[in-house]
């Protein structure tokens, strides 16, 4: 696949299913970095698929909520099949072939008596009370690539020592422990395997008793599989003697899977050593509690790029508020890896990818629709038309005027993010220089938004002429602090991204049209007056 | 990593009792299940039985002592293979009537957003009208996670052959929701 050679619609649904081997998907994720039609064509299928998502959601499951049946009708049914298994084995010409079998039986049991198989909240909870002091180093294994980090991680500590050319695939897997609420500090233990698995609304557990290739050696492995979370499967392998932990092996939703050995103990001294060579020659990135502070910078470096509105990106604390969550959804590779590079050098940051499409929360509602359900033979429709100068002069006020609008609305959301991450409490606690960072954040949405609504009234200028100077009256904003001022700012930014779409893209009655119309001059003076009102605010 | 020698399989029901552990696969999957049967176009009324039978099955299957490596995808197999059954005895597929007073914005719920969010909804369901049922129920068994040579095993195809009902599914959803 190169440059020259488009992807087909196929391999497009199966680099976004994650059903591409993983050579193939490196090749298709090199070409979509150079190729702007594929990238089209792939958010096109992607919003397709998005669409199918939200109509399950929506309209499916409601629909098909009420028809489960109860389970107490299986449960009869379950009780007239063992009555008749019963009455299969009172049969008398069944009753020796009975009392050979449970004589069989009784020997199965005390087989299995003897080799003392627990069960898995025994074994774990027996596992889980070994002592830790002697566990040295861990073998994480990704994709064919091995690092060594000490077992656990203790006093706030959580990196590996990795080359920084490898430093993205370990924050990756660290990234994936921490979505799965399951401990990186400690992830080679039944307490964080216990940990993780009671948590969980909905298993299946299965136990096996396995062999050390020297043949003598039993072990046990526990493995719980899961519908829910991105950690689909998790098995931990236990010494059968000491319920010491060996082993472990994660699969997490459409990635590679991740194994962590124990080192063996002759090895341990000779691996700890590595760990601290390793460490000395690639500095560590050691870890304290993430804080607003941190969090900023994040804002700060993804506005730098662009990437602070208009990108379906999550930025949090995490609940533990040890590090700075990043989370972006379907977006095009090239773009993950502009934010990684922005990102890169942030401590207590964490950036995760998801290739789904983004949900209904990731974002404000500013998706660009691409075609619109205006009724072109209304004659709402076509006295706009004669206002714009023809039905194509209508379209392209309408495009432009639709882009303009989200971006607006977009940079709104933006602010109003930034003002619920920093209420007035948490900004008095900011450092100075954090401080004048957040105010230039600010200062810069306020921009974009301001701008947005000029170049709004001149888009829509060829429509408005003849209505009356209709302006709002002076519009007070109830709140002096500029976080309270940006919700308002906000709500308002929301009004008019609706009305314009309402305006443009729906299909209004000569009355109802009329109307938007009318009241679109005072809801755009409505939003300048917020802004003056946001620019003034006290710092 | 090291390697080891399987000696024995404890199957599940050996930890739990058998009704529990059909009991809790059944509180975990049954919306899933019942929703794939009433998208195969199975009765309501019928899926209700069909339901019956399907964790009937598995309770069998279980007690049998045999293990079940992809729970998910073994409850869809039987069910598809059950419901296909009970569909050949119905004269007419029956659709999915949306409840569209449902469907309200979670976000804005405001009559406009609302009305929008309608219009683009009823294109997706124009849209999956016009599908084969295969090309419907690998979309759904896609949308319930399951990867593509699960919804192969379930349907009784091939993984490339999900990927091309797939293909043609999702484009046409495209194309509805994009123009």
């Amino acid at each position: 696949m190169d440059k020259t050679t488009h992807m087909s619609d196929a391999d497009l649904i199966l680099f976004t299913d994650q059903e591409m081997r993983a050579d193939s998907a490196t090749k298709a994720e090199r070409h979509l970095n150079v190729c702007a039609d594929c990238r089209k064509r792939l958010n096109d299928l992607r919003s397709g698929a998005a669409a199918y998502e939200e109509y399950r959601q929506q309209i499916l499951k409601p629909a098909f909520g009420s028809a489960a049946t109860d389970w107490d009708a299986i449960r009869d049914r379950l009780a007239k099949e063992k009555s008749r298994k019963r009455s299969f084995w009172f049969e008398p010409a069944m009753l020796w072939a009975g009392a050979a079998l449970a004589f069989g039986l009784i020997v199965f049991i005390l087989y299995l008596q003897r080799s003392s198989r627990p069960e898995v909240t025994e074994l774990l909870t027996k596992a889980a009370a070994v002592p830790e002091s002697t566990r040295g180093a861990v073998l994480l294994t990704v994709g064919g690539h091995h690092w060594l980090r000490p077992a656990v991680f203790r006093g706030g500590e959580s990196a590996v020592a990795v080359p920084a050319g490898e430093r993205f695939t370990v924050q990756h897997v660290h990234a994936l422990f921490v979505e799965a609420h399951y401990s990186w500090e400690d992830p080679l233990s039944a307490r964080s395997f216990a940990v993780w698995r009671y948590q969980l609304p909905q298993k299946q557990d299965e136990v096996t008793l396995i062999r050390g290739v020297d043949g003598k050696r039993r072990f046990y492995r526990v493995k719980t599989r899961t519908a829910a979370g991105i950690l689909r499967t998790a098995s931990l392998t236990l010494q059968a003697d000491t319920y010491r932990a060996t082993t472990a092996a994660f699969e997490f939703q459409g990635e590679d899977p991740v194994e962590l050995s124990e080192q063996s103990v002759e090895g341990a001294g000779t691996a700890r050593q590595e760990v601290q060579e390793n460490s000395a020659r690639h500095p560590k990135v050691t870890e304290t509690r993430a804080g607003p502070e941190d969090e900023l910078r994040v804002f700060a470096a993804l506005n730098a790029i662009g990437a602070d509105a208009e990108e379906p990106i999550d930025v949090k604390l995490d609940a533990k508020r040890q590090h700075v969550l990043v989370t972006g959804m379907g977006m095009p590779p090239a773009r993950q890896k502009e934010v990684e590079n922005a990102l890169a050098e942030l401590p207590n940051t964490i950036v995760h990818f998801n290739s789904a499409v983004p949900g209904r929360n990731a974002a404000p509602n500013n998706e660009k629709p691409d075609t619109y359900t205006a009724d072109s033979r209304s004659p709402f429709r076509q006295s706009l038309e004669t206002r714009a100068g023809g039905p194509g002069q209508l379209q392209t006020i309408t495009d432009r005027a639709l882009d303009t609008s989200n971006a607006m609305f977009a940079q709104a959301h933006s602010l109003l993010v930034l003002a619920q991450e920093f209420p007035p409490n948490v900004e008095l606690g900011l450092r100075g220089s954090d401080r004048e960072t957040l105010l230039g954040l600010r200062q810069r949405h306020v921009g974009a938004i301001e701008y947005a609504v000029w170049q709004l009234r001149d888009e829509l200028n060829p429509l408005l002429e003849g209505e009356p100077a209709q302006g709002s009256p002076p519009h007070n904003s109830k709140n002096s602090s500029w976080q309270g001022s940006a919700e308002e700012l906000f709500e308002a930014a929301r009004n008019l991204n609706e009305l314009v779409s309402r305006l443009l893209a729906g299909s209004n009655a000569e009355q109802a049209g009329g109307e938007m119309l009318n009241q679109l001059p005072s809801d755009l003076s409505k939003l300048e007056e917020l802004i003056r009102a946001q620019s003034a605010a006290e710092r | 990593m090291q390697e080891f020698a399987l000696l024995i399989d404890i199957p599940i029901a050996r930890v739990m009792g058998v009704d529990d552990e059909v009991e809790q696969i059944y509180g975990e999957t049954r919306k899933a299940i019942c929703a794939y049967l009433l998208c195969l176009g199975v009765p309501a009324s019928q899926a209700q039985e069909v339901m019956q039978e399907v964790y009937l099955r598995l309770y069998q299957t279980t007690r049998k002592g045999e293990i079940i490596h992809n729970m998910r995808a073994w409850l869809f197999r039987v069910a598809h293979n059950l419901g296909l059954k009970v569909r050949a005895r119905e004269r007419s597929f029956r659709a999915v009537n949306p409840d569209w007073d449902r469907f309200v914005h979670p976000v804005t719920e405001s009559p406009e957003r609302t009305m929008l969010d309608r219009e683009r909804m009823s294109r997706v369901a124009v849209a999956l009208e016009s599908l084969s049922p295969q090309q419907r129920n690998c979309l759904y068994l896609r949308s319930e996670g399951l990867r593509y040579r699960e919804i192969a095993e379930v349907i009784g195809i091939s993984s490339s052959t999900v990927n091309e009902f797939l293909r043609r599914a999702i484009a046409r959803l495209a194309e509805a929701v994009n123009g």
